[in-house]
């Protein structure tokens, strides 16, 4: 019941992002209204981190108390920061194709949100190999802590990559200072994305215990 | 007026919130089915043990 | 020497002592290597310039192709050899068997890596004499980033089906940065560049190595297990 209420509240302050995002927020100067997609990009990616520090957190938890709940929490977090990212890198891609002029350039953030999304599917492949759910378990966490472990490494190898072999000017218009009603729509879309994801999570989970609970009886 | 310095390109954005709406959706329709058909798995077996 | 050294210790020695009898892996990744020399050529063309140009990324994706082979041997030959019960009935620490798999194939990767290289330079033509030493630096942090997450994912893969699958599906993205950095510095290396122009490379290897070194120290028995 809790879970309905937070569903129509997600709903709502989804709705409330689209109307802020092209009622309140205004034109950006350098970018035009391509740069609304940011209130998709931006808030999908925070959101993904989210995700990933959960799985983060569940697996170190189901590693130290072997409590079915944290696996639980891992294994739909992952599931959940998968779509999130995916989101980040498609709306990332439909925004560079006008931006960049290039659907998709190894630019930092791009190529560091897709090796993401690639450690987190190889994390969802390994759960749909192993059937015993102890020790799938234990693996996925071992996965998951190696993963957000990897995250900063990854983000500075790319970054110095990137600095490398290109000059980031020619990444075409950075985002100009970002005005007041800018920042309060992308806000207002980030409340909004957490409390998605809060309430897919919560389905999620509970999924997974009917699951576990099914495999018990 | 750096006022046109990019065309808008309403078709890039509509897009981009078109395939979130997508995924998003399709997200919450396979947690519903996948939660329907477990409930009713279970009470299908709470009914034959009763 | 402390009984958690010794019994590192005690599992590289049998590995390797069972690796220089059989010769098992190593022969198959020695012939792995000089197919995969083959193969980059004909891939792409005879035109010499170009094949220095991505010599850096072609000597890598090699040692990380013949990681994805050779680093699972390790733990398919205790499971094949119905040793893994073994493995789990050691008493003590676990992780120092993961230390002593880890030196393992450390040492089995970088025969391959040092006969891999010597192949390069004689089939590409590439003076490597004069970059032997930074070019070992390289050598040395890049292989213990592949090995240390290697052989953590190695011993669970080992227990999965569909293993030859999985086992590079999960290595390979998270040794993405391992790649990078490599490639870089290596670029760098056989540019003739001294090596301090790759310290920030180079540090970035070495605290990744850390991170990984610990995890695989912290989580190895929790794969064992059971």
């Amino acid at each position: 019941m809790r879970t309905r209420a937070l569903g129509w509240l997600a709903g709502l302050a989804l709705l409330a992002g689209l109307a802020v995002a092209f009622g309140y927020a205004p034109r950006e100067a350098a970018q035009g209204n391509v740069q609304r997609i940011m209130y998709l990009h931006v808030p999908s990616i925070l959101t993904a981190y989210l995700a990933f520090g959960l799985v983060l957190l569940g697996s170190i938890g189901y590693l130290a108390t072997r409590g079915k709940a944290w696996d639980r929490l891992a294994a739909s977090a992952a599931e959940l920061g998968v779509l999130f990212t995916g989101v980040t890198i498609v709306t990332g891609s439909i925004w560079g194709k006008p931006t960049w002029g290039t659907w998709w350039t190894w630019d930092a953030r791009l190529t560091s949100t897709a090796v993401l999304f690639l450690v987190y599917t190889g994390y969802l492949l390994l759960r749909g190999m192993v059937d015993e759910p102890e020790r799938r378990g234990r693996y996925a966490a071992v996965v998951g802590i190696v993963g957000a472990a990897n995250i900063p490494i990854v983000h500075f190898s790319v970054k110095w990559w990137r600095a490398l072999h290109q000059p980031s000017t020619i990444l075409g218009p950075e985002p100009s200072p970002i005005a007041a009603p800018i920042a309060t729509a992308l806000l207002v879309n980030w409340v909004a994305f957490t409390l998605l994801f809060v309430y897919f999570l919560a389905r999620r989970i509970e999924i997974a215990r009917l699951d576990d609970g099914a495999v018990d009886a | 007026m750096p006022d046109k310095m990019m065309p808008d390109h309403w078709g890039y954005v509509f897009a981009a919130y078109g395939f979130a709406a997508i995924a998003f959706g399709g997200y919450w329709r396979h947690l519903a089915r996948r939660s329907r058909d477990l409930l009713s798995r279970r009470r299908g077996k709470e009914g034959g043990a009763a | 020497m402390t009984a958690y050294g010794r019994r590192a210790w005690i599992v590289l020695w049998k590995d390797l002592l069972t690796e220089r009898r059989s010769k098992e892996s190593l022969n198959a990744l020695f012939f792995f290597s000089l197919l995969l020399l083959f193969l980059f050529q004909f891939a792409l063309g005879p035109d010499r310039e170009r094949l220095q140009a991505a010599l850096p990324g072609l000597l890598w994706l090699g040692f990380v192709l013949a990681g994805l082979l050779g680093l699972g041997r390790v733990f398919i030959a205790e499971r094949d050899n119905d040793c893994w019960e073994g493995l789990l009935l050691t008493p003590g620490d676990k992780s120092a068997i993961y230390l002593g798999k880890l030196l393992a194939n450390f040492v089995l990767m970088t025969v391959v890596e040092v006969v891999l290289v010597g192949l390069f330079g004689v089939f590409y033509n590439v003076d490597l004499w004069g970059v032997l030493g930074p070019l070992a630096v390289v050598l040395f942090l890049g292989t213990v980033g592949l090995s240390a997450v290697g052989t953590l994912f190695a011993a669970m893969t080992a227990q999965v089906r569909a293993r030859e699958l999985l086992f590079p599906v999960l290595l390979l993205p998270v040794q993405v940065p391992v790649l990078l950095a490599t490639v870089s510095a290596t670029q760098i290396v056989l540019g003739g560049q001294p090596l301090a122009e790759a310290a920030s490379w180079l540090k970035l290897l070495a605290g990744a190595d850390v991170v990984y070194l610990v995890i695989g120290l912290l989580t190895f028995e929790f794969i064992l297990d059971a």
